[in-house]
């Protein structure tokens, strides 16, 4: 990964919260993808992404974000972000209504709350 | 082979072209087998002998080793080799003096080497190879019928001898000279990394004299927040050991750098370095780090001549707070100095191969270096290769120069030219963040040109996919209320295909008032336009 990101992992009441800090372009988004599909577990019953943190993303990483939504719909798993308000973040998302496919938190708390109401 | 037993055909011809082929130039660039090969050909011919062999000195200084031969292959096959002192090799380098073996079959001097009598050698005429008082080898002619080696003969053996030896130290000095002069180059950045509103150049002219080699070196290293480091240094002492030193005082200052220190604890760190090592050398180096975004220079030194800022309006060394060359005993504080470098001025840094001239005073090199510099281009290039050209390198010494000049441009506009590649986006955006800065842009206008911008250029990046070296321009430029940014590409555009791959074009869009998307044969340009004051996106 560029020096553009970090990506870090943690676990929140058993749900696997990863958290990107930085910039996430073309240069960085695939592998970003990759790191945060490899943190989904069998047990889970969904994933945390959490981009409080993020300070630009752009149409790269916004397809990392359906790509990986696609996918956790497959396996019956949800997508849940959590996006600091108002932010560079949440106002592309908002723009390419990303919400459509992914429930959308100010805080990693109550992104943690939504799953373990699941 | 067979020949009658006859003096050597001392026919004046024969003997000059002999010693011609023994000194010819080009003799310079074969490698050293091949050397020595030429050399006993022309032995052969002009003695008239049957056999001829070269043995060199081997690194120990005591033994002898067979490298070349004529008629007795074998025994470089064999990798023969005698100490000094031993048969009949060996008595000629204990010697220094000529040894004659009239006759094998009847020699009292003891011959080591059981190879003459298997090839039927009679008759051995040795002479020493010598440079400079000091051994080199031994260089001897055989015949496979008795011979009375003349004094004619010993004579003219030794003179080819004196010259080939001549030939072999040349040799030895160049190729130990283009060892050191490859390592360092090796060690030496390939290409200086590109920085947009940046303009780097760099000259590195190795000191020609082969003994005076060393290790001058520079730099040029992005650091993670975007500051860019910039560093220029020298190592006392020459050779592979200077070199090898370079190498590594290169690598620590970077990883330094990198760390994200000031100038000032950088330079304190690598001064740690040296003295943690043991490293007995002593090394200058002069370290900045360029802030793009307040146009600031911050710069530490130890043992360094000052820096020079050359801008339009003036030309002065920077008034450096200069620390002890790195590997000056004790333990020693580094201040920095901290300096303005506006658009179009232009930083140099330089080793003191470049002012120092033997029997001219340092303070003489200096002055001639800014009138130099104050006439010369303001251009990074330009500027280097004058510097070279009025100031030519005498041999003795390496010169590194490296001119760092701020090239965002004076006029409010903003032009790029970069890699098609992604890890150049972050690039675009910080140079559109930085161009924004402080004008009557809000927040959200900012936000939105960067986004727009970056997806442009991504398309950009991605229509470059099939050329090789595929670079692509970003200009931006402010109107009354407006800003306009084009992207300029030279690939083909690809219509978005896929769910996923219009988003760029649509966050183009929505953030702009106006998007423009003009394919051609030669390229794509994309205008982007959006009339400035709105607080959202």
């Amino acid at each position: 990964m560029s020096d553009l990101a970090n990506f870090g992992l943690e676990q929140r009441n058993g749900h696997p919260v990863a958290r990107i800090t930085g910039e996430i372009d073309a240069s960085n988004a695939e592998e970003i993808g990759r790191r945060i599909r490899d943190s989904v577990t069998n047990q889970a019953l969904g994933l945390i992404v959490d981009l409080s943190h993020t300070t630009y993303i752009d149409s790269a990483g916004i397809r990392l974000l359906f790509d990986l939504a696609g996918r956790l719909e497959r396996r019956g798993l949800e997508l849940h972000l959590v996006t600091a308000e108002p932010s560079q973040v949440a106002e592309v998302l908002d723009l390419v209504s990303l919400d459509s496919v992914a429930e959308r938190h100010p805080s990693l708390a109550a992104a943690t709350a939504a799953l373990d109401q699941d | 082979m067979e020949r009658s037993a006859e003096p050597a055909d001392t026919g004046a011809s024969t003997v000059a072209a002999g010693l011609q082929r023994v000194t010819e130039g080009r003799l310079a660039y074969l490698d050293l087998e091949d050397l020595l090969n030429e050399l006993l050909d022309a032995t052969v011919e002009i003695l008239g002998a049957d056999t001829a062999a070269m043995l060199l000195v081997e690194d120990d200084g005591r033994t002898l080793a067979a490298r070349a031969a004529k008629g007795l292959e074998a025994e470089v096959e064999r990798g023969f080799r005698l100490p000094i002192g031993a048969g009949f090799a060996g008595a000629v380098a204990a010697t220094l003096k000529p040894v004659v073996i009239e006759d094998l079959d009847q020699s009292p001097v003891q011959v080591v080497n059981p190879l003459f009598r298997e090839v039927g050698v009679r008759s051995l005429l040795g002479v020493p190879l010598v440079v400079e008082g000091r051994l080199v080898g031994v260089l001897h002619v055989g015949t496979l019928e008795p011979r009375p080696f003349s004094e004619d003969d010993i004579h003219l053996l030794q003179t080819v001898a004196d010259r080939a030896a001549l030939s072999i130290e040349h040799h030895r000095l160049a190729l130990s000279h283009r060892v050191v002069e490859a390592l360092q180059r090796g060690l030496l950045p390939e290409r200086l990394p590109h920085i947009p509103e940046l303009s780097f150049a760099a000259r590195y002219v190795p000191a020609t004299e082969a003994a005076s080699v060393g290790g001058d070196w520079y730099d040029v290293v992005p650091l993670r927040d975007g500051r860019i480091a910039v560093a220029v240094g020298d190592v006392a002492g020459h050779g592979v050991a200077a070199a090898s030193l370079m190498g590594e005082l290169r690598t620590a200052l970077r990883v330094y750098g990198l760390d994200g220190l000031d100038a000032a604890h950088t330079i304190e760190k690598l001064a740690r370095f040296v003295s943690d090592r043991g490293i007995v050398s002593m090394a200058t180096c002069a370290y900045a780090t360029v802030d793009l975004d307040r146009s600031r220079v911050t710069l530490a030194t130890a043992g360094h001549p000052p820096p020079l800022l050359v801008s339009p309006d003036g030309t002065q060394f920077v008034d450096q707070a200069a620390g002890p060359p790195l590997g000056a005993s004790g333990h020693h504080e580094y201040e920095q100095t901290e300096f303005a470098i506006g658009p179009g001025e232009l930083l140099l840094l330089y080793t003191d191969g470049l002012i120092e001239r033997r029997g001219h005073r340092l303070s003489d090199g200096l002055a001639e270096l800014a009138v130099v510099a104050s006439d010369a281009p303001l251009d990074a290039e330009l500027m280097c290769e004058r510097v070279i050209a009025a100031l030519p390198p005498d041999g003795s010494d390496d010169v590194a120069v490296l001119t760092i000049q701020n090239v965002a441009t004076a006029n409010g506009a903003l032009a790029l030219r970069l890699s098609a590649r992604p890890d150049q986006l972050i690039v675009v955006r910080r140079a559109l963040r930085r161009w924004l800065a402080g004008s009557d842009a809000t927040d959200a206008d900012v936000s939105a040109t960067v986004i727009a911008a970056n997806e442009a250029c991504s398309n950009a990046i991605e229509h470059a996919y099939a050329l090789s070296e595929a670079s692509f321009g970003v200009e931006a430029q402010r109107g009354h209320d407006t800003v306009e940014v084009t992207v300029r590409d030279s690939g083909s555009w690809r219509e978005p295909r896929g769910d996923h791959r219009g988003r760029g074009l649509s966050l183009m869009r929505a953030t702009m008032d106006e998007v423009e998307v003009a394919p051609s044969t030669g390229g794509t340009t994309v205008r982007l336009v959006r009339r400035l004051g709105r607080e959202e996106l």
